[in-house]
This record gives structure tokens, sequence and C-alpha cells, in this order.
């Protein structure tokens, strides 16, 4: 059985080469028609960080490699140097490595099962894949939600905003109708508030020293500016606080955060200072109901996160192992069925095409002699045929292919002659 | 007569299930199975003191330990279901219900009969629910300030493994009302149902279980009117439950009767 996968990524070509290669597959529907020609199945995925094509060919693979290769925008060679090419069960593994995002460029990452699921979605559309690509493509978004859901390869945060997200919900559960304010415009500010604001807040709002700039955000985020003057009475309602200023003394001190805890019935603030000098005074830290937070701390959960996705990668990388030899065994067994099937069907066609030039050869059977005679026919057939059909299957399990395709075409029937 | 040591039982079976939590070669499914196990063969001990003497396991204070000892890992297991983190939960109660087992079986050997009067049924298994839901407030309140803890002192190592502070304040509130209201019926049913007010002598047990509805109304009281939460109301719970309930509860099965010793 044949299986292949050719494509660039992140790692093998700058984005230039991407660029080039995917733009050779624009209009997905004519490329999948042009493909017809040389691969009997194909699926075609995009992304930022790849261009891959996965494949059953027909033709000789060197003959799909270069045709991967000739991009319309550019030369033939500058896209072939780039180009990696797995066969078989590497193919197999490669294509469930990417699902489980073990080749992305952030490990771990969610969006790679969604862009699979589109690009599969599209081949189907056209038409374009079949027995043995569907049954792949099945057992991947498996494997993808066995690695999600039996290693922490997805939990952790790597970046900066996420830290803060993972920070936040360590202590309040679900982010959805809590309060935000973020004072200042600072870079890791917005970063952060970006993240938050994509979980359902109940309300964000953003305080600057320039009320136009906090304006020009809030449109950004969706949320409400509001004067830099007025951040402290909102300090009250809200559940999150995110300075991120410029700036030498301290925007909220201790003495402040004491009286806002009492108006807040003791109910628990987040403050993530991303400022540098910092913008809350850090003995805040040491009040009972506040867990604060800098720019440091973010940096060591994500860098946690980091390490942990790696050591889960570990783990993945075993599931795909175990997968794609499953799979791989899996679809080479149907396949032999498959052929083992052929190899009966048409002894069985014979056998029909025998009997009827019997039945007319000798008219005054009666329906019992033909009865017997099928059934004695039939099980000659299967005495005949079982122990080739043994001896082929124990050469595939000893790993002798070629033995067992010999056998195969011996058993190979001719086709049952014409009737005059 | 009830077999005090067959109560041991069970605890050769808890003390593997502790191992991983300190050694850490087990998965999470395997560690599972094991709990599962263990409280599977805790059952079976539990119905086989029950089939042998039918009315003594609400009289024997052992025995009813025993029971409540079981109810908790059979909520260790079902939480776990619920919310794969709770298994953090382990090391609070693996170690509380082995405890509880151990004193169980220090309890002097016990035949006396019990009224089969209804009310004392509903009194016992109502102070034995608030005993039982007094105890996972204990553990969710003491995961809490270890949660806790771990975010002041920036510990962001260990912080995944442990549900959120919000969730774990939540359940030991709820755990906290439905003990309390079990408390209160069983209470009642006992107050009121003895023949008259001058037979009823107050003794140790008592006082203690008076000592304990003012203490949890307190904490109720400061939640809904005061807003008092998360550390406050965590140790307020540790507190409540491992002195006056824990030591409560010690003192009836040690000396094997419910009702101690009167007040002087």
């Amino acid at each position: 059985m044949k299986l292949l996968a050719v494509g660039l990524n992140h790692q093998t070509a700058p984005i230039e080469v991407r660029e080039r290669l995917a733009s050779k597959f624009t209009h997905v529907e004519q490329v999948y028609a042009d493909l017809k020609s040389i691969a009997s199945e194909a699926t075609i995925l995009t992304t930022c960080n790849r261009v891959e094509l996965y494949a059953v060919p027909s033709a000789a693979p060197s003959t799909i490699i270069d045709w991967m290769a000739q991009s319309g925008m550019a030369g033939f060679q500058s896209i072939r140097g780039h180009l990696y090419v797995h066969q078989e069960k590497d193919a197999l593994k490669h294509i469930f490595r990417v699902i489980a995002s073990l080749d992305s460029m952030i490990l771990g990452e969610d969006q790679i099962v969604s862009q699979v699921k589109s690009a599969y979605r599209e081949a189907t559309s056209s038409q374009s894949t079949g027995p043995v690509l569907n049954r792949v493509w099945e057992k991947a978004f498996s494997v993808a939600k066995k690695v999600r859901t039996e290693t922490g390869i997805s939990q952790e945060g790597v970046s900066i905003g996420r830290a803060g997200v993972d920070l936040a919900k360590h202590i309040l559960g679900s982010l959805s109708g809590k309060k935000v304010l973020l004072i200042g415009a600072g870079q890791h500010g917005k970063l952060v508030a970006r993240h938050l604001s994509q979980h359902q807040l109940g309300a964000l709002y953003i305080a600057n020293r320039n009320f136009n700039r906090a304006e020009k955000l809030a449109s950004e985020l969706n949320a409400a500016a509001i004067p830099l003057s007025q951040a402290g009475h909102y300090l009250e309602h809200v559940d999150i606080v995110l300075t991120s200023v410029g700036g030498k003394a301290p925007l909220i001190g201790y003495t402040q955060m004491q009286h806002i805890l009492k108006e807040r019935r003791y109910q628990p603030l987040i403050c993530i200072d991303l400022s540098v000098p910092r913008a809350i005074e850090p003995r805040v830290s040491e009040l009972e109901e506040v867990f604060c937070f800098d720019i440091d701390d973010l940096s060591q959960v994500a860098n946690e996160g980091r390490e942990r996705r790696v050591k889960e990668a570990e783990k993945a990388e075993a599931i795909v192992e175990a997968e794609s030899d499953r799979c791989w065994h899996m679809l080479h067994t149907d396949e032999l069925n498959t052929q083992i099937g052929d190899v009966f069907k048409n002894a069985h066609e014979l056998q029909a095409a025998e009997l009827r030039r019997l039945y007319n050869d000798l008219p005054e059977l009666s329906q019992v002699q033909r009865e017997a005679i099928e059934r004695y026919s039939h099980a000659l057939i299967k005495k005949i045929l079982h122990n080739p059909i043994q001896t082929a299957r124990q050469h595939v399990e000893a790993g002798n292919v070629q033995q067992f395709q010999n056998i195969i075409s011996a058993l190979s029937v001719p086709q049952p002659p014409k009737e005059s | 007569m009830i077999n005090q040591y067959f109560l041991a039982v069970p605890i050769l079976a808890y003390i593997p299930c502790m191992l991983p939590m300190f050694v850490r070669r087990l998965s999470v499914r395997q560690h599972s199975l094991l709990i599962l196990s263990a409280f599977i063969l805790h059952c079976i001990v539990v119905i086989l003191n029950i089939v042998i003497s039918p009315l003594f396991w609400l009289s024997s204070p052992a025995l009813t330990m025993s029971m409540v000892s079981a109810l908790l890992m059979l909520s260790l297991i079902v939480l776990r279901l619920i919310r794969p983190k709770l298994s953090a939960l382990d090391k609070v109660i693996l170690p509380l219900s082995t405890t509880m087992l151990f004193i169980a079986t220090l309890s002097p050997a016990s035949d006396a009969g019990l009224s089969t009067e209804a009310w004392i049924l509903v009194h016992l298994c109502c102070i034995l629910l608030g005993f039982l839901f007094f105890t996972l407030a204990f553990a969710f309140a003491s995961l809490y300030l270890l949660q806790r803890q771990r975010l002041k002192q920036k510990n962001f190592h260990q912080l995944s493994r442990s549900p959120n502070l919000n969730i774990l304040d939540s359940y030991n509130y709820y755990a906290i009302l439905v003990g309390f209201a079990c408390l209160t019926i069983g209470s009642i049913m006992g107050l009121t149902q003895t023949n008259g007010a001058q037979e009823l002598a107050l003794d140790w047990t008592i006082l203690a279980t008076g000592i304990l509805w003012m203490w949890y109304a307190v904490a109720i009281y400061s939640r809904i009117y005061h807003g008092r939460q998360g550390r406050w109301a965590a140790w307020f719970s540790v507190l409540g439950f491992s002195t006056v309930c824990l030591l409560m509860l010690a003192g009836a099965v040690l000396t094997g009767d419910w009702h101690l010793g009167d007040l002087p």
C-alpha cells in the first residue's frame, strides 16, 4: 500500500518560499482536478507554517514530488531543496505528528486540528479522498484527541498573555462575567488584556493618561475607556487589575488597597503589574485577598509551561508511535484482505461461467443435482485456495510482502471465457 | 459481637494507596484503580459487619466511623469523576479515612442493643451525615489553603494539579451548609424526642454538638452577611473540624458510647 507525504514547513523553508508554494494551492478544486492523474487520493494542507500534500500515488512518487516542486511563481529548484518526503509508514507517522501539534512552531498549539479538518472537508467535497485517506484521517482525529486528553501538551500556556490568563483562572476559575481594569497601554498590558478579552468578560475597562489612546485601544478590544482619575473607583468592582504604565511612583499603594478591600467585602483581587518600575507597591501582595504578579512571574509561568509541554511531548510521541503502528497494520491488513477477496471473487466468477457451460451441455440436470454441483465446486475452490492463501498471510506476517504478491499473482485466475 | 479488629483490614488496603502520593510512580488512572480496589474491600468489610450485627451498625461508634470512612472514600471517588483535578483531595481524605479506621479499631468491643425507634435512626444518620460533610469541608478548606499558599509564594510549579481557589472555596461553603442542615435536623430530633426535658441530662456530647453548631452557624452568617470567604472561611472550617468535630467523634469511639459522661 502506498502513502506519500511531501511538503515544507517553518523548519525547512523561510516564509517567502512557503508563500510561493502556498500560492499554487489558491484554487483547490482545480488543484485536486490536476492531481487526479497522478494520485488516486489526495489532501492538501496549507497553514501559515506548512504546505503539505498527502497522497495515495497512482504514478511514481517522484512524479508527485516534481509536481509539488513546480510552483507557479518561482524556479523549480528553489522549492525542491526545501521539500521533505515521507513514504509508507513514515508518511502516516508524520500525519499523526502534525495533527498532534508535535511538528508545530508552538508545541501543543490547538489550531492545527481545525485546520486539518478544514483541509479534509475541502478534499472530500472535491471527491479527492478515498478508502485509504478516509481511514487515515479518521484515525488521525482520534489520535489528536487521545494526545490532548492523555497528555498535558496543550494545557499550560507558553506566552506572557496566556500565562496571565492561566494565573487568573487558578484563582477565579472561569473568567466569564469577570471584570477587568487595564491601566496604561503598554505592550505587555495590551497582550494580556487581549487574551483575557477572549473569555467573555463581564466588562473590560481601559484607563490611560492619554484618553484618546485609551479610546482607541478600547475600540480594538471591545472595551470601555475611562479617565485615569476614575480608575481608583473601579478598583472596588473589578476582579482583575492590569497595570502597564511608565512612571517612577507606584500608582496603587498599600493604604489605598486596604481601604478598597474593605469596600470589596473581601472578594479576591488579582493584580498583574507589567510595569517596570512596578506600578503597584510590592507590600500590597501581603494583603490577604490580593494576589499580585509581575512580569517576572508571568515569564516564569510561561517558561514552566514550555518545559512541561516538552516533557508531555515525549508521552505524545509514544502515543503517535503506537497508534501509527496500529493504523499501518490495519491499513495493510485491509489491503491484503481486498486482494485476497479479489482472488476468491475471480475464482467464483470462473466457477459461475463454467457451471453455465455445464448446464447448457447437460440441460437434463435437475435442480437438486445443480445445487449439489454448485456446493461441490464451491467447496473445491475453498479447499484449493486455502493453503496458498494461508501461506501468503504467513509471508506477510514475516515481512515478505513480495512473496505475498507473487502468490496472489499466481492465484489470479484468467477472466472467464466469453460465452458463444 | 463485632470484631473490632476486622475493621483494620481496610487500613492495610489504604496504606498502599497513600504511597503514590509521595513516591509518584503510578499514573492517575492506576492510582484511581488502586483506591477503588481498596474502597471495594472496605465496603465488603462494612457490609459483613452489618450482616453479622444488623442493629449494631449505629450503636457501635466504631462501626459507624468505619461507615463514615467508607462514605468519605465514596465521595472522593465521585468527586474525582466529576472533576479530575479534585484527585488532589487524596492527600487529605486518604490519611483522614485511614486515621478514622485506626481509631475505630481502638474502640472497646460493644454488644449494646439499639432501640429500633425511627427517630433514633434518623437522629444518628443525620448526625453522621453532618460529620461526613464537615469532613469534606475540612478537605476542601485544607486544599484551598495549600493552593493559596502556592500562589502567594509564587510556587507555580504545582498549581495545575489542584482545582482553582474559587471552586475550593465554593465547595467548602456548600459542604458546610449541607453538614450544618444535617446536624441541625439530627440535634433537633435528639432534643425533642427524649421523654421530657427533665430526663435530658447534659453530657459532653451534647455540649460539643452545641459548640459545633454555633461554630458553623457563625461561619455561615459571616459569609452571607459580611462576605467572609476565602482564607478566613477555610481556616474556620479546618479549625472547626479538627478541634470540636474530630475530638467529639474520637471520644465516642474510644469510650464505645455515643453519649459521653454527664457534665459535672
